[in-house]
């Protein structure tokens, strides 16, 4: 699966950590328009000025939502950013990257696959984009931007710090 | 122009708005539609985490950006309500997304 589409909860927090160009660069990435007016609302904001730029370099497109949002937002009292997103992801057959409960909650229903910033974050690692020892520092910031469980960050730390041995001479 | 509303207030919550006025010498209204806007803040707070509340909704109550919301639950320290399930199936779909760097 090539596409992604970002909701502004993911996007502001990859952006905040600065892996956001990282992440697009992967595949298509789509905004439905609602989530990038949503993220960009405060445009001095260094997050919104990252996503702004993504979106002026052609790395983010965005599409505007078809109906099918309204009725979502509807059903699982989500905002118009969320239902959008998740209508969009639905149309690409795209991932859609949240970090919202509500949202998450409505993919499973809806049977759409989805990540998060923190799993993204750590298959970059895996895959080798990012170093072991940067993801560890960018997982700290994540702490306290997404404020995860400590289980997920447990995890997180523990697969990042296997990439890192394996790094240094262990087997692949 | 503000709307005048009269409220009965028991001996409590008078105490708390007397103790508050005079601590932060403020006026006992200005005081009241402080503590106001703080439970409405409270009451938002909860129903997040709750996960009766999107990001979206959450941040459309209280009147700032979802980049300020974001910012808000941190310093607040409110745990995100993806759960350790929804990160493995994360982690699963983003494995297959992200492709292994070339060279």
């Amino acid at each position: 699966m090539r596409f992604i589409v970002l909701d502004a909860s993911t996007a502001i927090l990859l952006a905040k950590i600065d892996l956001l160009r990282s992440v697009v660069s992967e595949g298509e990435a789509w905004m439905a328009e609602s989530a990038f007016r949503e993220s960009t609302a405060k445009p001095e904001a260094d997050d919104a000025r990252m996503i702004r730029k993504l979106v002026d370099e052609g790395l983010i497109r965005r599409a505007s939502g078809r109906g099918e949002g309204a009725r979502i937002q509807k059903d699982f009292r989500l905002d118009a950013g969320e239902s959008d997103s998740i209508a969009l992801a639905r149309e690409k057959a795209a991932v859609c990257a949240t970090d919202d409960g509500p949202a998450i909650r409505c993919l499973k229903v809806l049977g759409l696959p989805f990540t998060t910033a923190i799993a993204l974050l750590v298959a970059m690692a895996e895959r080798g984009h990012v170093t072991g020892e940067l993801a560890l520092e960018l997982t700290s910031k994540l702490e306290r931007f997404g404020r995860y469980d400590p289980r997920i960050l447990e995890d997180a730390g523990r697969r990042i710090r296997e990439v890192g041995r394996r790094g240094k001479g262990g087997k692949s | 122009m503000k709307d005048v509303m009269s409220v009965r207030l028991g001996p409590d919550e008078l105490r708390r708005l007397r103790e508050l006025s005079r601590s932060q010498k403020k006026e006992m209204s200005a005081v009241a539609r402080e503590l106001m806007d703080y439970g409405w803040v409270f009451l938002m707070l909860r129903e997040y985490r709750a996960g009766k509340r999107s990001l979206g909704t959450f941040a459309k109550a209280l009147g700032i950006s979802l980049s300020e919301a974001v910012d808000l639950l941190a310093d607040l320290g409110v745990r995100s309500p993806v759960e350790y399930d929804d990160y493995l199936k994360g982690y699963a779909t983003a494995s297959a997304f992200v492709k292994p760097k070339k060279g």
